[in-house]
């Protein structure tokens, strides 16, 4: 039986910590979807960080 | 700056680079919740191909990101060919092109695993998630062990 990598005993030990409905809700869009909704996001990051003003 | 990746991805598909889009942007292809500021491609090391790499690139000043503004830099088929792996910043935003990725392989190697997706319109191979599993466990790091973590439950509930 070959060898478990090491990075599965971390894994094991630690709770995934993932949020699966988020997950979810990606899987029920394209692609496309998938990807400008993440962008939306970081844009309005950088829109919040941004002084107002400047 | 946010990258305008439906940009990037339409000069590089209409520029008919042979790429594999890998790293973050294909884990949120894929249906992961995480963000990532940079495209990551893999790119085929084929004197054709990297004339054609360096031809998509150039009209948004493709530069090395984070080296002084002064440093002489010129994105052509002969730079790629001498280095391997480049992290550019453009007028598009940042990319990073790959010639090999850690514990996975080349672009030989990967084009075989990937999934073709239908993105901004263009038909764009993605890296598959048995590699991405495996270039995550390759490089070992704590975003790796997370981004690990959400594959597995991607795995559980993508349509068979």
């Amino acid at each position: 039986m070959a060898e478990r990598p090491w990075t599965d005993e971390i894994l094991d030990k630690i709770p995934s910590g993932v949020d699966v409905s988020q997950i979810e809700e990606c899987l029920r869009l394209t692609p496309t979807e998938r990807l400008e909704r993440m962008r939306r996001f970081l844009l309005s990051l950088e829109t919040a960080r941004t002084p107002r003003g400047h | 700056m946010v990258t305008d990746f439906q940009r990037l991805v339409e000069a590089l598909s209409g520029g008919r680079v042979d790429y594999i889009v890998i790293g973050g942007v294909a884990m949120v292809l894929h249906g992961s919740a995480r963000t990532t500021r940079d495209l990551d491609i893999c790119y085929e090391r084929i004197p054709a191909n990297l004339q054609a790499l360096a031809a998509a690139l150039a009209p948004f000043q493709p530069r090395l990101r984070g080296a002084p503004a002064d440093l002489p830099f010129r994105l052509d088929a002969r730079t790629l060919r001498s280095g391997l792996n480049f992290t550019l910043s453009t007028d598009l935003g940042d990319i990073d092109l790959l010639g090999e990725v850690t514990g996975v392989g080349a672009y030989r190697e990967l084009i075989h695993e990937a999934v073709w997706m239908d993105l901004y319109g263009q038909r764009v191979a993605v890296m598959g998630l048995g590699s991405l599993e495996r270039a995550k466990r390759g490089a070992g790091r704590l975003k790796d062990l997370a981004d690990l973590a959400e594959i597995e439950e991607i795995k559980k509930r993508r349509p068979s």
